[in-house]
């Protein structure tokens, strides 16, 4: 399987990017579309609707600041992404918005290149690292 | 020993009574900017550089509870 995940520019100039996140409760991955937001440091962000079609619970509340400077508490739920071609654990945030985000929390470890145009390729991958020497 | 919650209500508001009278003094100095989390019946708490980590890592400490995230020093410890 491929380790790149790619997106596009949509039509507001945004780069949004599918990821697949994991059903419990309907043994199935949902792909949303989200956001990439290079100022939000979680992972995830969805609102309370499609996590309910996740059928996800939550653990954790996590004090959370808005762009406004506003500052709420928010629920975090455990879930499963597909991400760089592998199952990952993820954190999803709950938002009281209508607003899908991708964050910086789930792009660490990896290098994305953004064609800035609409309709645009969006790419990630792995930080690239050298082969270790063979013995 | 606690009782358990079995709700997430309230975890935010008693964890950060927990923090503001048992960690905060403890912390607020050394560990300004890293990530905290704070499971409020228990009064444990772990402290990480990386959010995923001060999660992650109290999950495993105490499983099948609630806790509360925050950014010590910082008034939220996600920002978007």
């Amino acid at each position: 399987m491929s380790e790149v995940t790619t997106g596009s520019i949509n039509r507001a100039g945004q780069p949004m990017l599918p990821v697949a996140v994991q059903s419990p409760a309907r043994q199935q991955f949902i792909t949303f579309n989200f956001i990439m937001d290079t100022g939000f440091n979680g992972d995830l962000q969805l609102p309370a609707a499609d996590i309910g079609r996740l059928g996800l619970a939550p653990i954790e509340t996590v004090d959370t600041e808005l762009a406004d400077g506003q500052v709420v508490e928010a629920d975090v739920y455990p879930a499963t992404a597909l991400w760089l071609g592998t199952s990952a654990a993820v954190n999803i945030i709950e938002s009281e918005n209508n607003i899908p985000l991708v964050g910086a929390g789930l792009f660490w470890g990896s290098a994305m290149i953004v064609e800035w145009e609409f309709g645009g390729r969006v790419s990630i991958e792995p930080i690239p690292r050298p082969e270790p020497e063979a013995e | 020993m606690f009782d358990t919650p079995t709700t997430i209500d309230n975890v935010g508001k008693r964890a950060n009574a927990v923090y503001d009278t048992s960690i905060r003094h403890l912390v607020e100095q050394t560990h300004h900017g890293q990530f905290i989390a704070i499971q409020p019946d228990s009064g444990d708490y772990v402290i990480r550089d990386r959010i995923v980590d001060a999660i992650l890592d109290m999950r495993a400490k105490r499983p099948n509870t609630f806790s509360h995230i925050k950014r010590i020093g910082h008034k939220a410890a996600i920002i978007r």
